[in-house]
């Protein structure tokens, strides 16, 4: 299964599964990662991380460690 | 009619705007029991009601104290009513917390903020229809504009009078029928008006609440099995995509979005290029200097009009100088007063007050970087560097309020959720060049190197550099090991600065600084001036007798490997920056101003130059940049570290790093200017590499175990 | 001493009672003579992040 790690830049994604337990996970599903969601990867910071992405119309930078425990299709 | 109205909403969505507005002047500012987080309350104008400002937060999780804290409030005080305060150019999100907040079963109203900024859009949104859906009064507000507060505060009275319970939207059937089945377990065991709070927490196995009362989730397992069959999911999921999907839902049917632009918005177009991966770490170091080349810059390419304002006041200050020593004279006033008044109050004052020009140009460029939203694109370019040294990115907000001031920077550490990520903040912060530490800046930059750009972007650097060396290092120590703590961070939309406000941030720091000139630094200058003029038995005599010059002599051999030359003024400066850092150039202005008069006028600054050199001064600004900042701000550390032993260990640390490094810039800028910086510096600054080295790359004796939990250390 | 020291020692004087007067009168009323431009505290402390307390006003009801 891909993960919003390796979804490219540029490319919009649709969420299937949030993996991992507790705080984080929780914390992302808060923020409104979830089943379903549309996500479009605007871009990635200088050095790799964090990832920045445009999701229920506003934007958000995600760690990539984070952005792992989202599944996508 | 008095109630309690708890405000509650997301961070970043004009919360603190509404309160001030609601609230006006009459606030008090506390603690929430047991944590370091604000809880500001206050009279809302015009009535007897009390406004209690509940943390910003996304979501009712148990997983931060803001959590916590504002739902332990509205279940254990019973608020009479809740303003839900939502953004609504972001309403999905917000609307997530606004739903679990309607399950809590207090009387609420939704203040639907920033109508102003949908208006401009061309969007539209169906309130009433919104209203309808979410079974709550909502009311379109600006806070910033103060539309709509009126109206807001009479509603939101009439819904406590009446109490009037929300009227929650109901979600998929077999979310509802585990949730009637939780409800039933939970009868008599919780009050009625919350019930269906506690049912959606106990399903979705909320760690506080199920422990609370044990064993219930169990009797639940067949309604949670065929819901979790259902949706191939696990509950907690199940609910948040439920309640998700519902927001949508009604976005969709009540939200009239005005077609954008294809290309994304202007904003997007230059984030494209401001966070890109490649220019982004170029164009934050391209930024800073141009600040300090407008600010500062004196050489081939002409002066700039920082460095000619400043230049031109120095003369003024200078020759006011000359002209009351003059008049003192001529009218026989009495040789101590006129000294305390030409070398004391004029010298010291006078020397800090030059840089005005510099600062009001300091301080626009900045502010304008800040209001214009550049700063919270640093952050999201840093991330990853700090990230790899083991701090979280949020650690790099309070980095950045720190370059205005160390106070508020030590301060906002508070919202970072990781306790030792959060002390470890707090300790580095005061290594960021604040705004007192900005006129030295000035000063070495101006006296030594031609008002250089160079030495503005080197003390950014060097702050960075620090806090990551100390990154690295402190998170070897048990009492701060742990791991980082999730960054997930918003970046606002660029945006005009708003006239006003931007004038009043600049006008504030501006005025700031010229009232610490006339408080503190005056009342300095004269202790300085009194010191250095006589000698243990009160007899005016000359600076090298004075009780200064015992004292400086005293300490000034700790700094002879930093390349601070023979003379004790530099060291007696270091000492006086613990009052306010600004002192340092206030002392040095009284002192030199003392020596001139031996010294048949030469300027101030160039008595600086010669007895320095490039490479002591480059040390002695490092050091000033980095210890011990000044006694306010340790203040402030010693309130988030708790103790004076946390406190007392991180002064200690800073000045000993300070040292390190100072001595091993001394030696790096006499290499490279070709100053000769003796023996003693060299096998010291070899030492330091060595002792640095050591530390950064010895083995982390928690890295293994990884679950340390970092506890705050007593 | 002359009239016009005295007049000049009175002068100081008084310049060092007032800042002294003022610097007190802060630390009473627990009020940080920081630089961040207290005035629009929020806006100096960056988007993500409130802080009231750093320009905490007068504390009265």
């Amino acid at each position: 299964m891909r993960t919003l790690r390796e979804a490219e830049i540029g490319s919009t994604v649709t969420v299937v599964k949030i993996r991992g337990e507790g705080a984080i996970r929780r914390h992302i599903m808060d923020m409104g990662i979830t089943k379903g969601c549309q996500i479009y990867v605007r871009k990635v910071a200088p050095l790799g991380d964090p990832v920045e992405i445009t999701l229920r119309g506003y934007e958000l930078s995600l760690r990539k460690e984070y952005a792992e425990m989202v599944e996508i299709d | 009619m008095s109630y309690t109205i708890a405000l509650a909403g997301n961070p970043n969505c004009g919360k603190t705007t509404l309160f001030n507005a609601l609230t006006g002047a009459s606030q008090r500012v506390g603690n929430w029991p047991g944590v370091t987080i604000d809880k500001k309350t206050g009279r809302i104008r015009g009535t007897d009601s009390q406004l209690v400002d509940l943390p910003g937060i996304y979501s009712m999780s148990p997983y931060s104290p803001e959590e916590m804290v504002s739902r332990n409030f509205i279940i254990d005080e019973k608020p009479d009513a809740i303003i839900n305060i939502v953004d609504a150019t972001n309403l999905e999100r917000n609307l997530f917390l606004t739903l679990q907040l309607i399950d809590m079963g207090t009387p609420m109203v939704v203040a639907l903020n920033m109508m102003d900024e949908i208006e401009k859009f061309g969007d539209r949104i169906d309130v009433e229809g919104l209203s309808k859906r979410l079974g709550v009064p909502v009311m379109p507000i600006s806070a910033a504009k103060k539309t709509g507060i009126d109206e807001l505060v009479k509603k939101v009275h009439e819904v406590a009078g009446s109490k009037i319970r929300p009227i929650p939207p109901k979600y998929d059937g077999s979310i509802e029928s585990a949730v009637a089945e939780a409800e039933k377990a939970l009868e008599g065991k919780v009050p009625d008006e919350n019930a269906r709070f506690y049912a959606f927490k106990l399903l979705e196995d909320d760690p506080d609440i199920a422990g609370k009362f044990p064993g219930l989730k169990d009797s639940l397992s067949a309604q949670i099995e065929a819901a979790e069959k259902k949706f191939d999911d696990s509950m907690d999921s199940i609910i948040a995509d439920g309640r998700y999907d519902r927001i949508s839902e009604f976005v969709s049917e009540t939200v009239e979005r005005a077609p954008r632009d294809e290309k994304g918005t202007l904003s997007d177009r230059i984030d494209r290029i401001v966070t890109s991966r490649w220019l982004g770490i170029p164009i934050f170091i391209a930024v800073i200097a141009l600040v300090y080349m407008i600010a500062m810059y004196d050489g081939d390419w002409g002066t700039s009009p920082g460095a000619y304002a400043t230049g031109w006041l120095n003369d003024w200050f200078g020759e006011l100088g000359e002209n009351v020593g003059a008049w003192c004279e001529d009218n026989g006033v009495e040789p101590w007063i006129q000294g305390l008044l030409v070398d004391g109050i004029i010298g010291g004052v006078g020397a800090v007050l030059g840089f005005l020009p510099q600062m009001i140009i300091l301080f626009i460029c900045l502010v304008l970087l800040e209001e214009i939203g550049y700063m919270a694109r640093v952050a999201f370019v840093m991330d990853r560097v700090f990230r790899y040294f083991g701090l979280s990115g949020k650690s790099f907000i309070p980095l950045l309020v720190g370059t205005g001031c160390g106070i508020p920077g030590v301060m906002s550490t508070r919202t970072i959720e990781s306790e030792s990520d959060r002390r470890i903040t707090a300790m580095t912060v005061t290594f960021m060049p604040c705004g007192a530490k900005l006129p030295v800046i000035a000063m070495i930059a101006g006296a030594l190197f031609g008002g250089s750009a160079l030495v503005g972007v080197f003390s950014y650097v060097l702050g960075i550099v620090a806090v990551i060396i100390s990154g690295i290092v402190l998170k070897k120590l048990r009492k701060f090991s742990g791991t980082p703590a999730p960054f997930i961070m918003e970046l606002p939309p660029y945006h005009m600065p708003q006239l006003y406000s931007f004038f009043k941030a600049v006008f504030d720091r501006v005025w700031a600084f010229v009232k610490k000139a006339g408080t503190i630094i005056l009342l300095s200058s004269i202790l300085i001036w009194f010191l250095a003029s006589y000698d243990i038995g009160l007899h005016m005599v000359d600076i090298g007798e004075s009780m200064l010059a015992s004292i400086g002599g005293a300490i000034h051999a700790i700094f002879m490997p930093l390349g601070w030359g023979d003379d004790w003024e530099f060291s007696v400066a270091t000492i006086t920056g613990l009052v306010a850092k600004e002192n340092l150039i206030a002392t040095m202005g009284t002192l030199f101003g003392l020596e001139e008069i031996s010294d048949e006028g030469e300027e101030i600054w160039s008595i600086l130059a010669d007895t320095l050199g490039s490479a002591g001064g480059m040390s002695f600004l490092t050091f000033n940049l980095l210890c011990a900042p000044c006694f306010a701000a340790i203040g402030a550390m010693h309130r988030e570290l708790g103790t004076w032993k946390s406190t007392g260990f991180a002064v200690a640390y800073q000045c000993i790093l300070a040292y390190l490094i100072s001595v091993i810039v001394y030696v790096a800028v006499g290499l490279i200017c070709g100053e000769n910086t003796g023996t003693l510096s060299y096998v010291l600054c070899i030492i330091n590499i060595a002792a640095i080295a050591y530390l950064l790359w010895a083995k982390d004796p928690f890295r293994q175990l990884g679950k340390d939990d970092g506890e705050a250390s007593e | 001493m002359n009239s016009v020291s005295l007049a000049l020692v009175a002068a100081i004087a008084l310049i060092i009672i007032a800042a002294a007067a003022h610097l007190i009168n802060n630390w009473r009323k627990g009020r940080s003579d920081c630089g961040c431009g207290c005035g629009s505290c929020n806006k100096c402390s960056g988007a993500n992040v409130d802080l009231p307390e750093c320009c905490r006003k007068e504390q009265k009801n």
